[in-house]
């Protein structure tokens, strides 16, 4: 069986993690030292922030079906797919949050997905 | 999107997730190995039972930490240069595990390397930014 579909729900489930994580960590704000001293208090905080609970989970659901790709496949094949997760971000961002975008960050956009397509060819 | 000023110790912290992803990476693949199981579970119960598995979660979930904390300090463009630094490390050291990194997959890696850093550094400047902050 090809390992591809389960490299490409892993990267899904990781784009979307870090995207839920990411609302979710802007929701509970700065993390320094100060309430890294107060240890209880920023776990509730992140505890009770449900965008950081999901992100975490999906996390945690990716790691194993990571483990399953792993046991298939070498890692220095697997591993340069989850730089999709960088083309996803950025159209979460120039069609969710209506950022703005240059010429130049499209090109980028298009060499990370040229990258992963080479990498793709070079077979298992 | 308003652009912070990022300080040295969160481009420390990403750093420090970063490496601790890849260590976690190649300790996952040393752990399951090419695995002859052919199901789902037989293949996941197998990899649950080797120890250097669990290391490599434990190394994974620490780099995860660390990149929760990052996030919270610096904007996710301002951590991208780093994470690609992420896709070179990890070829090189697939490498010194043995795999073979044909010339192809190398030219892929310098590719999406090239890509991201496009993406980060071509950032157009907020037009209310004053522009002089990097």
């Amino acid at each position: 069986m090809s390992p591809l579909p389960a490299i490409l729900l892993s990267v899904a489930m990781v784009v979307t993690g870090q995207t839920l994580l990411k609302a979710g960590m802007t929701r509970v704000g700065v993390v320094d030292g100060e309430r890294l001293r107060r240890p209880v208090a920023l776990v509730l905080a992140v505890a009770s922030t449900p965008a950081v609970v999901g992100g975490l989970a999906l996390y945690v659901a990716s790691a194993v079906s990571w483990i399953y790709v792993l046991s298939r496949t070498e890692l220095s094949f697997a591993y340069p797919f989850l730089a999709v997760s960088y083309v996803a971000v950025t159209a979460a961002a120039v069609l969710g949050l209506k950022e703005r975008f240059a010429t130049k960050q499209w090109f980028g956009v298009a060499l990370v997905v040229a990258g992963v397509l080479v990498v793709a060819l070079t077979g298992r | 999107m308003i652009r912070r000023r990022t300080a040295p110790s969160s481009y420390a912290i990403a750093f420090a997730s970063v490496a601790s992803g890849a260590l976690g990476q190649v300790m996952l693949k040393s752990g399951t190995g090419h695995s002859t199981a052919s199901g789902l579970v037989e293949t996941l119960a197998r990899a649950f039972s080797t120890p250097l598995v669990w290391v490599g979660l434990a190394s994974y979930a620490f780099s995860s930490l660390l990149w929760l904390v990052a996030l919270s300090r610096m904007d996710l463009s301002a951590a991208y240069p780093l994470g690609a630094s992420g896709y070179v490390v990890v070829a090189v050291a697939s490498l010194l595990m043995g795999e073979t990194v044909s010339l192809w997959r190398w030219i892929g890696v310098a590719a999406i390397v090239a890509g991201i850093l496009l993406v980060s550094v071509g950032r157009p400047a907020p037009a209310e930014d004053e522009g002089g902050d990097r």
